[in-house]
């Protein structure tokens, strides 16, 4: 069963005194089951991330549709879209987006606390989620206090502790060292082998190759994809790489 | 390079830093006018030659020197609030190759022109205002002056003189802090890592004392002479306390509160709660200065208000008649003084009405169990008598009480001394036989002391205790006086006339003892009193409340940077904008409301004080107090809601 569907996606931006338009997507469609890891590439302006802010319902397409567990995403009234993503959705995001205010452990409750969620049930959940993430050392700390790594992985378990249908990670890896970059990666093959949906944008060919589907973008339209299979990292890695340099030569288009 | 590059520079800065550095030109404008206006107002020569002009004068040259030294102040705070938002440009400067010396030539350059620009319109608008207010004054003081108005050269060059000094001073500070930090410090500006506050209990425990202190001391103080000392000290743990109290007991109650678990982690708690934490960490010192000017303004403006307007008021307080006659008690005095009077209503034609005469005698004293002794010290012991015969309280009181030859009557606020029947006053043995509620007019409101009143049989009396008095404290002690007093219908100059002629031939009758003195004769003495110090009130409350308006207005834009961030970042994780903007809403009106309730709780806790400071001067009309007091509150108030929505405005456009 897909748990996101999208159809015919297309968005134009328009210059706030109607002068010019770019489009950022033009025809998008794609769809992603229960328990995929699906990777988006593209190059820089090639539309990733007006359509994860679609997705993630911060920005409206220009027409087309979004299904979220085959729920109209434009049906979703205004008052109720900030809770209908805190529910359905897990962010992970380049720069962390963490509040320097609260502490990792409060940065974590934050989607809990703002459901309205016991202070005992907080606990029950991050207990074995922060064991399994190696960060249960880190919990009273400040996001200034620890690593970018951490700060990561932090960022993960406050996606993952309301239990999302989808995690939506936009360039997760794009701020952190090689060393912390793997075992993000790691980290997110081990969550989607638990089950967990995964939706990621990157330009990382790294990060990509570990996904079990890569997307890829160009001129707001899906151009092409390859499944992982039953290939390894490596031999994934190496896919990604000959698709993009086809894809940068101009190569044939080809389904 | 080009020579014209540097100030070229510094020219566009300025533009482009233009919402930052408006106010900043605009405040150092408007304060430089004031400054030159209340200069030139206190050496006006007009000024001086009016009847209490030397009083206004020194009250205005009291308010020149408060004007400068908040004025070095102000623009010294605004100034390196501007320096720490810029750090990043100047960083960036710094890392495309200016040195920090070019970056110092900039600096001087910037300052060059602010304070050229500053100093030029400031003192031709203080000028052009300076005439407003002199026409102002004259209003509030009405005739008996004449300010003459013009270009004061003198005053100009003062203040030109002060400000340049006040801005080479803030280049100086500016040039420092450039030298003092490195291209990296400088590119990250404001954005180092914030650590979350520590409680501080014992700076809390400290503050609240202090703040108690202050109120107590505010509450407990009975006696108008003590009234000044202790309202000083009450002012400086107040403000002590009130630093204190925003930058630890609110922090600490703050944290106290996130330790509760089941409270903190509610969605309405939640965010608020840590955002205060870093909002009173960040803003505090600004909050209690805020606090502070606000509390001074209060004070200020609803002091002088009501003397100004009670002017009348204290006039009936200090001279019940229109005329009051003065003089050393000796049998033939009270017949010369009729003499003199009966002369004068006969001459004019007019009648003499309401005659009160009464004699009385002052005598300071140190106290010793029931003996009242000879002290040459003014201590706590020390006691005011206020000494009259029975004649005079049976007068007063209504009443048809007699008294023997060593009786007497005793009355004294505290009731100290109460449990004596018999008091020994420098030597005269006197029974008390009994205490009573004294009313004002037998209190002398004139003495600051403690009043004590006591009711003797007859003059005769009186003067046993005077020649005790000489006896033990030598010549120069105070005499028996006598006062005659009486009303005269006609209008002020014919009651102007009435004294002078009074005096005239109090002269000739060679009564020199004898003062003569009317209400008509000291109103424009008063008005020089109370309108100067109204006037200053309102003056510095404006200038108190600019500061106010600018410290507000810096720290909403400084918030509103900060905030950007943070309010993105919720919106990503899962808050409707609706629930983002009212957390922040709610927190940007906490923290701008509670220096102003602060403001209005303290002064509350200043009333009883400062109904006795008022009291030293003759102001006792505590309702009148009161409804002036309440009246400012109300308009400050307003006046800074205006304030909030217009600074609020600034800052969701920066969030937004």
């Amino acid at each position: 069963m897909a748990i996101l569907e999208v159809n015919q996606l297309k968005k134009i931006y328009t210059t706030r005194f109607g002068g010019t338009q770019v489009q950022a997507l033009s025809n998008v469609n794609f769809s992603v089951e229960k328990g995929e890891y699906v990777a988006i590439m593209g190059e820089s302006g090639s539309g990733k991330t007006t359509l994860l802010n679609i997705l993630a319902s911060l920005d409206k397409p220009t027409s087309g549709e979004v299904f979220l567990n085959s729920r109209n995403m434009s049906t979703v009234p205004e008052k109720e879209l900030a809770s209908f993503r805190r529910e359905n959705l897990g962010f992970v995001f380049q720069d962390f987006n963490l509040l320097d205010t609260f502490s990792i452990e409060d940065n974590i409750f934050l989607p809990l606390v703002l459901s309205g969620k016991h202070h005992s049930e907080m606990q029950k959940r991050i207990q074995p989620l922060a064991k399994k993430l190696g960060i249960e050392e880190i919990l009273k700390k400040f996001p200034y206090e620890v690593s970018g790594g951490q700060k990561q992985r932090a960022a993960v378990c406050r996606a993952l502790i309301t239990k999302p249908q989808l995690i939506l990670a936009d360039e997760p890896t794009g701020a952190l060292d090689s060393r912390a970059s793997d075992s993000l990666l790691d980290l997110f093959e081990n969550i989607n082998n638990e089950g967990q949906t995964i939706l990621m944008v990157t330009h990382s060919v790294k990060a990509a190759s570990t996904a079990k589907r890569v997307l890829f973008i160009k001129d707001g339209e899906v151009y092409h994809q390859i499944y992982k299979g039953k290939s390894s990292s490596k031999e994934m890695f190496q896919k990604i790489s000959d698709t993009l340099t086809l894809i940068a030569t101009g190569g044939e288009r080809y389904e | 390079m080009n020579k014209l590059f540097y100030p070229k520079l510094a020219l566009s800065n300025i533009k482009k830093n233009g919402k930052t550095y408006g106010p900043y030109i605009l405040i150092s404008t408007v304060t430089i006018a004031m400054f030159y206006m209340i200069l030139t107002l206190s050496v006006n020569p007009g000024l001086r030659d009016m009847s209490g002009g030397g009083v206004m004068g020194s009250i205005l040259g009291f308010g020149t020197i408060i004007t400068g030294i908040f004025a070095i102040v102000l623009l010294f705070y605004t100034n390196s609030f501007l320096m720490k938002r810029r750090k990043k440009e100047f960083g960036l400067l710094n890392i495309l190759g200016m040195e920090k010396r070019h970056l110092g030539r900039v600096i001087f350059f910037e300052t060059l022109f602010i304070a050229c620009v500053a100093i030029f319109v400031g003192l031709l608008s203080g000028v052009l205002f300076s005439k407003f207010l002199f026409l102002i004054i004259q209003n509030m003081i009405g005739e008996g002056i004449t300010l003459t108005f013009g270009i004061d050269v003198s005053s100009m060059t003062i203040s030109v003189a002060f400000f340049a000094v006040v801005y080479l001073l803030i280049l100086l500070n500016s040039v420092i802090q450039i030298y003092k930090s490195n291209p990296i410090e400088l590119l990250k500006g404001g954005q180092v890592g914030e650590k979350e506050p520590k409680s501080k209990w014992i700076l809390s425990v400290i503050g609240i004392i202090c703040l108690a202190a202050g109120y107590v001391i505010s509450i407990i103080t009975k006696q108008p002479i003590s009234a000044i000392p202790n309202f000083f000290m009450a002012v400086l743990l107040v403000i002590v306390g009130t630093y204190m109290v925003f930058t630890a007991v609110s922090i600490t109650a703050l944290k106290t509160l996130k330790k509760n678990k089941s409270y903190y982690y509610k969605s309405n708690h939640f965010i608020s709660v840590s955002g205060m934490i870093y909002r009173m960490k960040q803003n505090a010192v600004g909050l209690a200065n805020i606090c502070i000017l606000s509390t001074m303004v209060l004070v200020m403006i609803s002091t002088t208000f009501s003397l100004f307007v009670g002017a009348d008021d204290i006039m009936t307080t200090r001279y019940p008649k229109e005329f009051e006659i003065r003089g050393d008690y000796q049998e033939q005095t009270p017949e010369q003084v009729k003499q003199l009077v009966e002369k004068i209503a006969l001459e004019k034609g007019k009648e003499i009405t309401n005659v009160e005469t009464y004699s009385y005698l002052a005598v300071a004293t140190g106290s010793e169990e029931n003996r009242l002794i000879a002290s040459e010290t003014f201590s706590n012991d020390s006691l005011i008598m206020n000494i009259y015969t029975l004649d005079r309280y049976n007068e007063i009181m209504g009443t048809n009480e007699t008294l023997g030859e060593n009786e007497a009557l005793f009355y004294n606020e505290e009731q100290k001394l109460y449990q004596y029947d018999t008091i020994d006053v420098l030597g005269v043995p006197l029974n008390i036989k009994g205490h009573f509620e004294a009313p004002d007019k037998l209190k002398d409101l004139i003495y600051m002391a403690e009043p004590c009143t006591l009711i003797v049989k007859d003059v005769s009396m009186i003067e046993k205790i005077q020649q005790a008095q000489v006896e033990a404290f030598g010549e120069d002690s105070y005499l028996t006086k006598y006062i005659y007093l009486f009303d005269m219908e006609g209008d002020r100059e014919e009651l102007q006339k009435i004294t002078n002629d009074l005096e005239t031939e109090r002269q000739t009758m060679n009564l020199d003892t004898v003062t003569v003195d009317s209400r008509v004769n000291s109103w424009s003495d008063f008005m020089a009193i109370y309108g100067g110090l109204f006037f200053i009130g309102i003056f510095l409350g404006i200038l108190f409340i600019m500061a106010a308006i600018m410290i507000m207005y810096y720290k909403q834009i400084s918030e509103g940077y900060d905030d950007k961030e943070r309010f993105q970042i919720m919106k990503k994780v899962g808050l409707s904008e609706k629930e983002v903007k009212k957390t922040i809403h709610s927190q940007v009106i906490m923290v701008f409301f509670l220096p102003l309730v602060t403001a209005i709780v303290h002064l509350a806790f200043a009333f009883p004080i400062i109904t006795r400071l008022l009291a030293a001067l003759s102001m006792t009309n505590i309702a009148l107090f009161a409804i002036c007091t309440v009246g400012c509150v109300l308009i400050f108030t307003l006046f800074y809601a205006i304030v909030y929505t217009l600074t609020a405005k600034s800052y969701y456009k920066i969030v937004k």
